[in-house]
């Protein structure tokens, strides 16, 4: 068995990269034992220890890598060794990157003056600089869509209000959904064309809508977001307005829809007045608002987005307005679900990755069981800020959001995850993919304590979405899911699981773990009498 | 970087181009530019918004000039701004010793478990000394060779014996697999926990002089230079404020993220973090109120 080395001086390989080539090495055919290290002294001396260690290393210094292999065979050897050359010199350098040929403008004059014609800028700078660039695109007669997110709501009025006198539309800021003309901006799904226009507040309700709208066989003609703070009072729905407008005047829009949490009393009039003088029918979804105030004005309220999407579908086809059902049908499947919890396990956990969906999810709690009950279960919006400082958003990195799944399998009151899926431009390449390794751990975690858990999910999109939608759903069935068709029902179910429940054992077998109390694990079997007054 | 270096950095040579960040030499040290999901760092540039250097063009070789306000790449036609840059304090203030050692030993135990189960879930976490701290795994020959140097480096803490510090935590430098090896993650990791507690432990890194980047790689004598004046990465930050803050809840979060970091870098400093954290709050000393570290 001979040692073959080699040393690449200066070498700044990040150490997955390093791990990568190693791994590599290992496997390929007469190579018995590889080590890729930096040629420290300390690490130098670990080579010697593994017997790596070679005359041609000697010479190397800690900023150089060793690349030392055993082997029986010099070709084998001297094929790793080129092998591993060749990836060196790969990526890393900006050698191997695919040549692209094209032209990077730099600024918005560059970019409208290049395009010629231009007519959307999609901006994605930081807050602090988003205004200026807004700005220069309004006054370039070029619409906006505001990614950005931090810019101060003073500046927010003086864009729209540009942007209204201009006949512009300035979406955002903080809008991370929309589709113009069939063309996907943000985080959208791919969804089928058709004559009913969308105008929202909210970016996972926008695509919850647009979704279930598709699922039913009918199509969206645009979907304008406005930006989370349109509808306050200071901004008082400039773009809602503004888009309301565009929207009736567009032939290829014969429904509009709107999406939105309940705006403030100024403002909802104003919108629903505006929308109750058009001519084109407007369904609106105020998440958690009165629906007596929109049928004054002679608009069809919407309880959730499933709703608002069924009755703008109905609309589109001039059919009857289907009536809203706030029960589910306990199924089966339920009942089954039901029958598996052991005392103690009541709660349901939402663990959400789209805000607008986590809304619904809890309006829906509360609709049917009650603002009492509804208490008792928790539903969080993963992508608040609190969650998301220095990390990237659960749509885009699901590592949060499964850990939490696991954490809450170890709570022994938990019954039922609660969970969005959402597919798409912009998502997760594979959401259900990821998730079903921590849901599995999740059901481990709890089986060692003699419980099961019942995970509930809706995917939001559509087989057009690169993911999938049907796929997504089979992956999350195999993994034992119970699939809605939308969040809406997914909570539906999460609810009518607990409604059919056995009735809660005696009061000292529940309870959540007491946290904070020191030496371990402290079950929440607090058959140990009074819990208050430990902390 | 203390901003007002940066404005004397001048000519800079990019050393090392990855997806996510790039490294250059300057004058005044290693200078990292990174993107938004790496996190703040000691000696870094944190862009605001998601960057790609390596489809950006950037190469080994190339020359940044940075001066007031402004990180120039004239090669590529590629300015970044620093004058709405919000300044961003790398050390880690000292905790309340008491909180933190009561904290600390109620929950050390299911540290470990989830630090564990962290590595155990990150392929290749276990390459270092990652493996030390996950049972039934087999550590590779570094991990070996450092075990019992880190043994020594543990009770020369816990016994206050200046002199053994300095010897165990000289030993580990540059030793490991990585761009930045094992040892010298650790040692960071060490001193991140060292700081947190308001210790004193000034032979930690006593190692650390002109002599540093002839015994381990540039970067990680960088990383070993900001962490001997108390410089960590907003991952450490975070890290120490879960494990020693009030409600623990973020714990889950926080080691994974560490654990994310590179092949094994993560690992390996989180595994010297733990190994600070236990070794200095058995010291005797730390059943006394200690003063504010310098």
């Amino acid at each position: 068995m001979t040692v073959h080395a080699r040393v690449f001086r200066n070498s700044y390989r990040d150490s997955v990269e390093l791990m990568r080539i190693a791994a590599e090495l290992e496997g390929m055919a007469g190579v018995t034992r590889a080590g890729l290290v930096m040629a420290t002294k300390a690490n130098c001396e670990v080579l010697t220890e593994a017997g790596l260690f070679v005359d041609a290393v000697a010479g190397a210094g800690p900023n150089d890598l060793v690349v030392a292999l055993a082997s029986d065979d010099p070709d084998a050897a001297m094929a790793a060794l080129d092998r591993a050359a060749a990836r060196l010199a790969g990526a890393g350098d900006g050698a191997g990157a695919a040549a692209t040929t094209r032209t990077q403008w730099r600024t918005i004059a560059e970019g409208a003056a290049g395009l010629g014609g231009a007519d959307l800028a999609l901006i994605s700078t930081p807050g602090g600089y988003a205004t200026a660039e807004a700005l220069k695109a309004l006054k370039r007669g070029i619409n906006v869509f505001l990614f950005s997110d931090n810019v101060p709501i003073e500046d927010e009025i003086e864009l729209k209000t540009l942007a209204v006198e201009r006949g512009l539309l300035l979406m955002g800021p903080d809008c991370g959904t929309a589709i113009l003309d069939g063309v996907p901006l943000g985080f959208a799904n791919a969804v089928r064309r058709g004559d009913i226009g969308l105008i929202g507040a909210s970016g996972t309700g926008l695509q919850q809508v647009s979704s279930l709208i598709d699922r039913a066989g009918a199509g969206v003609s645009q979907t304008v977001g406005v930006g989370g703070r349109d509808l306050d009072a200071r901004v008082g729905g400039l773009m809602m307005l503004a888009a309301l407008r565009r929207l009736e005047a567009d032939p290829g829009t014969r429904v509009i829809v709107l999406v939105s949490k309940p705006p403030a009393d100024e403002v909802a009039r104003r919108v629903l007045g505006a929308a109750g003088a058009i001519a084109t029918p407007v369904v609106v979804n105020f998440l958690g608002g009165e629906p007596e105030s929109v049928r004054q004005h002679g608009l069809v309220p919407a309880a959730t987005f499933e709703a608002a999407a069924a009755a703008a579908v109905a609309l589109s086809r001039g059919e009857q307005l289907p009536t809203p059902s706030s029960t589910v049908a306990r199924s089966d499947a339920t009942t089954a679900a039901a029958a598996l919890l052991k005392p103690g396990q009541s709660r349901i956990r939402g663990l959400y990755a789209g805000g607008s969906l986590a809304g619904e999810a809890k309006l829906v709690l509360k609709a049917t069981l009650g603002a009492a009950a509804a208490r008792d279960h928790e539903v969080i919006d993963l992508g608040d800020d609190e969650y998301t400082v220095g990390r990237p958003h659960p749509m885009i990195d699901p590592r949060l959001r499964n850990e939490r799944i696991v954490e809450v399998a170890g709570d022994p009151s938990t019954a039922i995850v609660l969970l969005d899926v959402v597919i798409g431009y912009g998502a997760h390449p594979d959401p259900a993919g990821a998730l079903v390794p921590a849901i599995e751990e999740a059901r481990l975690v709890a089986s060692r304590a003699g419980r099961s858990l019942t995970f509930v999910a809706s995917v939001c999109g559509t087989d057009a979405d690169s993911q999938g939608r049907t796929a997504q759903e089979a992956r999350l069935a195999s993994a034992g899911v119970l699939l809605a068709p939308s969040n809406a029902q997914a909570a539906a179910i999460a609810a009518a699981i607990i409604q059919a429940a056995p009735a809660p054992g005696r009061s000292a077998d529940t309870g959540r773990p007491v946290a904070g109390r020191s030496g371990g694990a402290l079950r929440a079997g607090a058959s140990h009498g009074p819990i208050g007054g430990v902390m | 970087m203390i901003r007002a270096r940066l404005d004397d950095a001048g000519r800079c040579s990019v050393v090392g181009v990855y997806r996510a960040a790039l490294n250059a030499r300057s004058s005044i040290g290693l200078l990292t530019l990174a993107d938004a999901a790496v996190g703040p760092l000691p000696n870094g540039i944190m862009l605001a918004e998601p960057f790609d250097f390596l489809a950006a063009g950037f190469r080994s070789g190339d020359v940044l000039w940075v001066t007031r306000g402004v990180v120039e790449a004239p090669r590529l036609g590629v300015l970044f701004d620093l004058d709405a840059a919000a300044a961003w304090s790398p050390r880690i203030e000292a905790r309340s010793v008491e909180l933190s050692v009561r904290r600390w030993g109620g929950r050390s135990g299911s540290v470990r478990a989830a630090a564990a189960a962290a590595i155990s879930r990150r392929s290749g976490a276990q390459t270092g000394l990652g493996a030390l701290l996950v049972s039934g795994s087999t550590p590779g020959a570094a991990a070996r060779i450092a075990a019992p140097r880190l043994e020594r480096l543990a009770a020369a803490l816990r016994n206050g014996d200046p002199a053994s510090v300095e010897e165990a935590a000289g030993s580990l430098i540059g030793l490991g697999p990585g761009l930045t090896p094992s040892g010298d993650d650790a040692l960071v990791g060490v001193a991140a926990a060292a700081a947190a507690l308001g210790s004193r432990e000034t032979r930690l890194l006593a190692g650390v002089g002109p002599a540093l980047e002839a015994r381990t790689t540039l970067v990680a004598a960088a990383y070993l230079r900001h962490a001997a004046r108390g410089e960590f990465s907003g991952d450490l930050h975070d890290l120490l404020a879960a494990l020693l803050g009030e409600d623990g809840r973020s714990v889950g979060s926080a080691i994974d993220r560490v654990v994310g970091r590179g092949a094994t870098s993560g690992a390996d400093t989180l595994f010297g973090v733990l190994l600070g954290l236990d070794a200095l709050t058995a010291q005797p000393a730390m059943a006394r109120p200690v003063g504010v570290a310098a």
